[in-house]
Parts: C-alpha cells; structure tokens; sequence
C-alpha cells in the first residue's frame, strides 16, 4: 500500500521513516545524498532543539542535526 | 644508491569530518597541531614530512570529506590537492562506529585510486557498546591493506610504514575496485567509454562515474544510493553488534538536549565555567601583577647602578614592563579559558550548543556556531576571536570575529560597572547597564547586517551535521592544548604589546613637563570638536585614548586627568562634579562601542590577515560610537530638557 508522502521536516518525532527522494539546489542534493540520505534508507526524528530547529534525527546508525529548510529537502513515506 | 630511496613516499590523509584525522596525523608526525571534535577543524592543509627506516614521508592532513564532489569548500580543496599534488599513497580513515559513511568515501576512493589503505580506528569505542568490527574482513571483502588502531594512539609504528611503503611501491597497479551499478548506469558508461583517458586524477570508471553525476541528477542519485548500498552490505558483513539500549550519550542528550531544560543546563556550564575560569585565574593573576609591580623599584634600581640614562630606565619601568605586566596578567584566565575551551570542543558539547542556539542566533543574521564566539567573548574579546575558527564560511566567520569585539568583556564591565555605580542609583543603575548591553547586543546585529552587504552570505553553506557521541577528553590532551595555544598566543602578540606600550609612554610623557602639556592631551584637544558632538570634553577623550591600549586603564587614567588620590570613592565624587549624568551614560557608551583594545585588534588581523576588517573593528566601530553617542546626547538633552 503506498504512503502518503511528505518531508522530513513535518514529520512525528520517534516515527520511523524511510526516504523516498532529496530535493534542493545541486550542490545540497549532492550534500545530503553523500551523507547517506538516500532513497530507501531509514530516518527517524529523535528530537527537535528548543525552538523545533535545528531537527536532531537518526539515519545510518549515526545522529546528525539538519534545519527545519534542510528537513524540508528531503520527501518521506512512513516505513511500515 | 638509487634515486627512488631519495625521493619521498606522499602519502594523502582522507576521511570523513571528526573521523580522528588530526589525532592520527598527529601521532605519525608527533607534532602538536590541535586534535578536535569539530567539523571544518583542519581548514588549513598540513603536510609534515616524517623519516622511518632510512626513508622519508609526507603526511598531509586534508580537511573531512563525504565524497568527491565539487560542491563544499573542503571537497574542492582536497580535490585541487590531489590533482596537483598526487599522493603515492591515499590513506583512508574509517571509524569503527561510523562505518557506514566512512566505507561509502572508502569505495569511491578505491573506485578512483589504485594506492589505498585503511586505518580503522575507534575500535575500543565500538567494542564499549558491544560493537565488534572485524578489520581482517574489510580487508578481504575490498583487498585493501586495513591497519587497525585499537585504541587511540596505540598504532603500529612498523606495521604501519611496512604497509605505506607496500602500497607505494606497487609495481603493477591493481585493478580499481568496481561497483557494479544499476542497468541505467551501466549503460551510460558504456555509451561514454572511450572519452577520457586514465590520469592521475583517477581512474577512468571514476571520471565516467563522475561526468553522469553532474550530467544527470537522476544518476547521481542512482550511483549514490548503489555506493551506499554496497557501504552498508560491507558494513554489516565485517561487524558483529549485539543489541543495546540507549547508550551513555544517547541518556545525557536526554537532559543535554531536552527542549526545556537544554538551553539552562547550557547557560549554566558556561556560568560554571565563567566562575572556575576567574576564580582560578584570578589569585594567579593578581600574583603575575605583584611580581611585575615589584620588579619595577628593582630594575629602576639596577638600571641607576649602571648608569642607564633615567628617560630610557623610565621607558623600560614605566613603559614596556607595564605594558607587558599587564598583558601578563590576563595569561592565566587565558590559559583556563584555552582548558575548558578544548574540553567543550573534544568532549563534543560544542555541537551541542550549536543544536541548542542555532534558531536564535540565525534570527540575528548570524550561524548558530557564532553563539559559542559570542559567550566566549564575554571572558575575554580575544578568546570569542579566537574561538571564531569554528566557523567555516566566509561570511559567518567574519561576522563572529567582529560580533565577539562587542561582546562585554571583564574590563569593560568593570569600568562600566564603576562609573554607573557611581552616578546613578541601584534602580536607575540597572537599567543603565541593561540598555548599555541591550545597544551592544543590537549593535551585533547590525554588524552581521553590513557584513551581509560585502562578503555574499554563502546560501549554499548548509548546517547539516553529525552529532557524534560524547568523548572523554584525556587531561594530556587538553593540558597539551592549552599550553599551546597560550604559548602561541603569547608569541603572536608579544611585538604588538611591546610597541603599543612604547607608544602609549611616549605621547603621555613627551614633551617632558606637566601632564597637561603632552601630546597625548594635544590629541585629546584636537578630537574635542568631535568628542562636543558627543557631549565628551577633553578629559573623557584622553580617557578614551588609553583605553585602545588597555580598557581597564580608562579609570586609572581618569584618575590621572582628573587629579583623584589613589582612593577610588574620591574619583567618583570627583566624576560626579564634573560631567552630567547624560554624559556619563554618552561616555558609557561610546566607551563600550568605540573600538575594541589593541591585542583584540591584533588577534582579529592575525585571525583573517585581512586589514579591512581590522579597519572595520575599529574605524566602524568609533563611527558608530560618534554617531549613537551624539544621538543619545542630543536625544537625551531635549528628552530632559
């Protein structure tokens, strides 16, 4: 059954994601797609910091901190 | 003797950010540059020449990368260093709990390189969570020669030279690794092939590969996610990890981190920091000043039994060994500051902060690192410069280093705490200082403002960052750190001191006479149209003046100026006879803002090696002083009429 999509930036903390694409400018795309953001791969929101950005999340075993704008680059499905 | 014995094996360090790259090269070459836990820490390329076994090596640190794109500023500088400078060698830093991200730059290098080998580090790290990496598969896995570090520090020495002098002295170059992509990728290097030609740049399959990527957003996508793929099979294929909860980190940035509680937890290891930082430094301080204080009598003394001229006995006493005391005095705070500062950076809290402070400080115009300047600065304006090395980005970095010359430092709040003290009540008193620091912190704005109008805001420059696990920083490591820095620091500004006390004796001694026949007053007299703008007389100018050498001087020189006996209460009864409120709290402010001190300007032009904007730091900064002072006073004349 297909999942609506959305971006990572309005999704639910501790809900387990998996990435359908990345969007943005050439050299973000290149940026987040390098850093392991890739199609397919499991993401989940661990936290957001007081002001709900910067966005602490979890991908590839590793946390990494991303903007609420970076956030919105990258198009999620919830992973069931 | 053959001439191969003679030429040097170069050998390339890559890896990802925070991979443990400086702390490696560091060990191999035993040199002291600094070992951090930041991203953008190595932003200089450092190549240190090394002689094992009667042959000679070139290390060079090259700053974290991801992959070999052309998009970061770091990824163009390590790809303009090894097309001009190929390395013999092309060693590959993975880090055991990282490994992932680290394998997927592992197998584009080998995609690219033919002479690769691994250090994989962090060993005993992953084993404390019950990681178990096995580097002998990794090894068989891409037939990459892979030197483990169990712990840090704990390489081998021979093991290590023995397997760069192999991989250099390859006689047949092995075939590059290649990943077998998707159908769609295959075929367009296939329809390609042919076109360029292997190089030192890389290998052809790399040069293909890397000519769709930017032809095809498509296929970058594609040849991205397959690499990763592969990185990820690999990884779990050379790994045995048995489940576990949260970690120690993940339970601290529970707290650390928490959406409530972050940001005062934060503000309190600052303060706490703050405290240990002045209440160690100070009692050493004080003594630094003691001793200089009673050098002085005793080399006027020394300097008469040799018959040393009195002008140039007074020159060294009064002068230079003033001046130098009192830069001295400030070596203990920095050297604390420098311990707490390496103990913020290795043990990961930095990025941290950023986490807690970025919305804020972007609100301002400004990169949520700048916060850490910005507090830092508040100890000692030098310190929040310094600290500006964080930063990567032009334009975040010229921001931070003018921005951290205003924050308030201990001088300034000192005298600034003084003089309000003295000429308004506690009410009043408080909301002086609170307007006074409210201004600097609009000021801050406005400078991050009119840097934005010359160094373009880098719109591309993304925030995206690991959160690495906490560390515990050794004491060696931080001791080693500080030391060095404050060694440095001190090499760096000596001259400077030297000269500014120089000056500062000269134009308030010459022409010999009264005080108030000195040049120092003429140039105080001079500046008095403009300091009558203001509602500042000649006094408050030469006051003024000093305070570039030094701020705290501006009471002692008051002091001077104004006739006051040593006892301080007498000043400030004296002040308040002479000048009005209004232009005490014009003084204030145009003391506050008007430039920041001599060693500060020094340490932003050492920092940038760019005059405009030292010029900037100071003349920007005396004209924003001229026209909110005059603004204030001619405001506050018809405000209260």
């Amino acid at each position: 059954m297909a999942e609506k999509e959305l971006t990572l930036d309005i999704a639910a903390a501790q809900q387990e994601m998996t990435i359908t694409g990345v969007s943005g400018s050439q050299a973000q795309k290149t940026r987040m797609l390098q850093m392991g953001f890739t199609p397919g791969t499991r993401v989940r929101i661990i936290r957001r910091a007081p002001l709900a950005d910067p966005v602490e999340v979890k991908v590839r075993g590793t946390k990494m901190l991303l903007r609420r704008d970076e956030c919105r680059n990258i198009r999620v499905a919830s992973a069931e | 003797m053959s001439e191969k014995a003679v030429r040097p094996i170069k050998v390339a360090i890559i890896g990802n950010p925070n991979v443990g790259k400086s702390a490696l090269f560091n060990s191999i070459t035993g040199a002291s540059q600094i070992i951090g836990n930041w991203c953008g820490k190595t932003t200089e390329v450092c190549t240190m020449a090394v002689h094992y076994d009667n042959k000679e090596f070139h290390f060079t640190d090259l700053p974290g990368i991801y992959g070999y794109g052309s998009h970061s500023s770091e990824e163009i500088l390590v790809n303009d260093f090894l097309r001009e400078d190929p390395p013999e060698v092309v060693m590959v830093v993975l880090d055991a709990m990282n490994l992932e991200r680290g394998i997927y730059l592992l197998l584009e290098t080998l995609e690219r390189y033919h002479h690769v080998m691994v250090i994989l580090n962090k060993l005993d790290a992953a084993l404390e969570q019950d990681l178990i990496v096995y580097h002998d598969r990794l090894e068989a896995e891409l037939q990459v020669p892979v030197v483990p570090e169990k712990k840090q520090g704990s390489l081998d020495t021979v093991e290590l030279f023995s397997t760069i002098v192999e991989v250099a002295s390859h006689l047949a170059p092995r075939r590059n690794y290649a990943i077998r992509y998707g159908e769609k990728v295959e075929r367009a290097l296939a329809q390609c092939k042919g076109t360029v030609h292997d190089d030192s740049l890389g290998s052809v399959r790399w040069l293909l590969l890397k000519r769709l990527e930017a032809e095809s957003d498509t296929l970058q996508s594609d040849i991205i996610s397959t690499r990763y793929n592969v990185a990820e099979d690999i990884a779990a294929r050379i790994t045995a990890k048995r489940p576990t909860g949260d970690t120690l980190s993940d339970r601290i940035d529970r707290w650390a981190l928490h959406p409530v509680w972050g940001g005062p937890l934060m503000l309190l290891v600052f303060g706490i920091m703050f405290y240990l930082t002045f209440a160690i430094s100070r009692p050493l301080s004080e003594w630094i000043a003691n001793a200089f204080e009673l050098l002085g009598p005793f080399l006027t003394e020394w300097f008469a039994v040799w018959n040393v001229p009195e002008l140039l006995s007074d020159l060294m006493v009064g002068g230079i060994l003033k001046g130098v005391g009192a830069a001295m005095g400030f070596l203990p705070q920095m050297a604390m500051f420098f311990l707490f500062y390496s103990l913020i950076q290795d043990s990961g809290y930095m990025v941290r902060i950023v986490f807690l402070a970025d919305k804020i400080m972007s609100a301002m115009g400004m990169n949520g690192k700048t916060f850490l300047p910005l507090v830092l600065g508040c100890s000692c304006n030098v310190n929040g410069i310094l600290a500006s090395r964080i930063l990567s980005s032009r334009y975040d970095r010229t921001v931070a280093i003018l921005v951290s010359s205003y924050a308030p430092c201990p001088a300034r709040l000192g005298v600034m705490v003084f003089l309000v003290s003295a000429f308004f009540a506690s009410t009043a008193a408080t909301v002086v200082m609170l307007s006074l620091l409210g201004i600097s912190l609009f000021l801050m704005v406005f400078v991050a403002y009119i840097v934005s109008l010359f160094i373009p805001r880098d719109g591309e420059s993304s925030f995206m960052m690991e959160l690495p696990p906490y560390q515990t920083p050794t004491l060696q490591g931080m001791t080693t750190s500080a030391v060095w820095l404050t060694l440095n620091f001190v090499h760096r500004i000596r001259n400077v001191i030297i000269a500014a006390s120089v000056v500062m004796w000269c134009l308030s001694n010459f022409p010999a006479g009264p005080f108030e026949q000195t040049y120092i007053v003429k140039i105080g007299k001079i500046l008095e149209p403009v300091g009558n703008l203001m509602g500042l007389n000649w006094q408050l100018i030469v006051a003024l003046i000093f305070g570039v050498a030094a701020k705290e001087s501006v009471l002692s020189s008051l002091g001077i100026i104004y006739h006051a006996a040593q006892d301080s209460g007498n000043l400030a009864e004296i002040l308040t006879h002479s000048i009005s409120p209004l232009t005490a709290f014009t003084f204030l402010l145009v003391y506050m803002i008007y430039t920041p001190c001599v060693t500060t300007l020094v340490t932003m032009y050492q920092e940038t090696k760019d005059w405009r904007i030292v010029m900037y730091g100071a003349l920007g900064s005396v004209a924003s002083a001229v026209v909110l002072g005059s603004l204030v006073f001619h405001g506050g004349r018809l405000l209260l009429g």
